[in-house]
């Protein structure tokens, strides 16, 4: 200490303050960078909402929101939204966005992907359109968690629900819900 | 931008203070001969910052953080540059300050649509295959630089961006795989091992061993987000298997490394400091020299050193500036690498470009700073955005404008051309196809176009409801 002191007291005053100064200057202006990107981030995920149309996907009770441009829906521990059934292919389906709407690919999966209980290997979606995969069954749901009942159709045969399991990976109505790199 | 505005008038009102603290700094303790270079300098650097944050304001984008921080670091590096060795402006510096800025927003414009992106991949192929030609035939021998009429080049520089733009294009495409002999592989990641090889190769025939580490670094990264890229459906052999296919490609390359390589990988310099050892002798002396607030600016001596203003720039500012400033510039830059962080890109091809952008840098920044302190083999890369050079800043400017894209992605393109289709589909829906589908007459038109499969499934959902 005694040795810094020294240092700072041989220091013309001037000097030591004029860098102190701009130092500070330079940290606050990082500080104000940071604070500046994390309001920008908040933008960013708003106008991702507006993208992205808000949609998410309800499985069970828990809802997950769609926060990449491309989700891929399976059995795999590195899939977006993992669905540990063994009626579920490991690479199931895939579902992307494109101009604020989204749609659902089926990539060869064994049990066939299934929107509104019509086998498709693409198709557009909407909110309260049900996704099966497999014998499980996942709601597609608007920004507001809401789902429109009357936009599905005939009763089909009920899927096997209670083999499923929770999908591990993810946590329900966090900002960071699917897997995003 | 205007949502945002109180916390960017605060980003510019210090970014204006840390240039004017910069200024005072230099006025006070600098050397200068005449009051007019230094007036010259000042002119020079409040004229850039008013223009490049006018430009900014002009131009309505999602990100500017990026923007002000590229401003606020190159017109550091300008007031740097033009004090080592006596207060003067260097105009060369500003003009590539200038190119880098223009190049930041070209590269801002031209990679923020992935679909467009992944459709221009051969002229990417194309514009590489060019410049390592140019390499080939202009450079004069093995060396990475081309001189006309006094001014010099690196292309190598500019294979940088188009490299991660290839690494990032082909990752969407992973999931077409072809059969080839016994194993199913994607054309594209085939057609960028290919490029890799033939960077990796290029590099080490001119010895520009300092950049290898670069290109390295970005390709583990795009080898990385592969991995991670659920479609890829890479499975844990052949993870395992690129895994020693690297242990073993480094333990060849340790191997097979020239005698130069070898022996500066060992090299004590202390015991050659006139020598091999002159360069990293001079620029440690400079460092402890310099002390924790420097000798003023333009009052150092390493300027009489070689590349002092390039590869030793780091030693050149802490014995001018101090250690304290130079590490908080060093800082600065970082924090502009961590700020797409905050923000994750939502599209596997801008986080494969992201996540290439930052490696690059970060490696770039670790030789050059880590060189120059003798704690790893001196390499002679520049340190981005603060070292001179013309390519390195231009280059430097493009990848920042392709941070930006990441930041600030182009997924609306479509958006015109689905609304017709939906509109053709169904003549009375208009603009929010989702939204609007529930009031939707259960019949299209007699005029309809042919229905692909999309559309037959659609036209069933809405005869079932």
């Amino acid at each position: 200490m005694t040795e810094l002191w020294e240092y700072i007291s041989g220091l013309e005053i001037p000097d030591l303050i004029l860098c102190a100064a701009a130092v500070l200057i330079l940290d606050l202006f990082a500080i104000s960078v940071i604070f500046a990107a994390n309001r920008e981030s908040r933008l960013c995920q708003k106008r991702w909402e507006k993208v992205s149309s808000g949609v998410a996907l309800r499985f069970q009770d828990a809802s997950y929101p769609l926060s990449a441009d491309e989700i891929l829906l399976g059995r795999h521990i590195s899939a977006d939204i993992r669905l540990a059934d063994p009626s579920v292919s490991r690479y199931h389906a895939v579902m992307t966005v494109t101009g604020g709407i989204w749609s659902i690919t089926d990539l060869g999966s064994k049990s066939g992907t299934f929107v509104n209980e019509r086998q498709v290997q693409h198709a557009k979606l909407i909110p309260g359109d049900v996704i099966r995969l497999g014998s499980v069954q996942l709601t597609v749901t608007d920004h507001t968690g809401q789902s429109q009942p009357r936009r599905t159709r005939s009763k089909p045969s009920q899927p096997k629900k209670a083999t499923v399991k929770k999908p591990q990976t993810r946590r329900p109505q966090q900002k960071g819900g699917t897997k995003r790199v | 931008m205007y949502k945002n505005g109180l916390s960017y008038a605060g980003v510019v009102s210090l970014l204006l203070l840390t240039h004017l603290s910069m200024l005072g700094i230099v006025l006070v303790r600098g050397n200068y001969e005449e009051p007019k270079d230094l007036a010259m300098l000042a002119c020079a650097v409040l004229g850039l910052d008013l223009v490049g944050i006018i430009a900014s304001l002009c131009y309505r984008q999602m990100t500017y953080t990026l923007d002000l921080m590229l401003l606020g670091i190159l017109n550091m590096s300008l007031i740097f540059q033009s004090c080592f060795g006596g207060v003067h402006l260097s105009v060369k510096f500003l003009i590539t300050c200038v190119a880098s800025l223009i190049s930041c927003e070209l590269g801002f414009l031209l990679t923020r649509n992935h679909e467009w992106i992944r459709h221009q991949k051969k002229y990417i192929y194309l514009v590489i295959g060019i410049l390592i030609l140019c390499i080939l035939l202009f450079t004069g021998g093995r060396s990475m630089w081309i001189t006309f009429k006094g001014f010099s080049i690196q292309p190598s520089e500019f294979i940088k961006p188009c490299y991660i733009l290839i690494c990032a294009a082909s990752i969407v495409e992973l999931h077409k795989k072809i059969k080839v002999t016994f194993f199913y592989v994607s054309p594209d990641t085939l057609c960028m091992l290919g490029a890799t090889l033939v960077i990796f190769g290029l590099q080490w025939w001119c010895r520009d061993l300092g950049s290898l580490p670069t290109f390295a670094a970005v390709f583990g990264c795009a080898v990385v987000c592969r991995f991670c890229y659920p479609r890829a459906k890479i499975s844990k052999s052949w993870i395992a298997a690129a895994a020693v296919a690297g242990v073993l490609v480094l333990i060849a390359a340790w191997k097979l490394a020239p005698a130069y390589v070898q022996e500066r990988l060992h090299v004590d310099i202390w015991a050659d400091q006139y020598g091999t050892g002159y360069q990293q002798c001079q620029a440690l002396i400079g460092i402890a020299r310099g002390g924790w607030l420097g000798m003023g600016p333009g009052q150092g001596s390493l300027h009489n050193v070689f590349a002092y203003e390039s590869d030793i720039v780091f030693s050149t500012i802490c014995e001018e500036w101090g250690l304290l400033y130079a590490g908080i510039a060093v800082l600065i830059v970082l924090i502009m690498l961590t700020t797409v962080l905050m923000n994750p890109p939502k599209s596997y091809y801008h986080a494969t470009m992201t996540a290439g952008i930052v490696a690059a840098f970060v490696a770039q920044m670790s030789l050059n700073i880590f060189g120059s302190c003798n704690l790893i083999p001196f390499t002679g890369v520049t340190l981005p955005f603060i070292s001179q050079g013309g390519s390195s800043l231009v280059t430097c400017g493009f990848m920042v404008g392709m941070l930006k894209a990441g930041q600030s992605p182009l997924f609306r393109h479509q958006a015109a051309k689905l609304r017709e289709d939906a509109a053709a589909e169904l003549p009375s829906l208009p603009k929010i196809p989702f939204l609007q589908k529930k009031d939707a007459p259960k019949k299209p038109s007699g005029n309809a176009p042919q229905r692909s499969h999309t559309h037959r499934n659609d036209k069933n959902r809405r005869g079932n409801a």
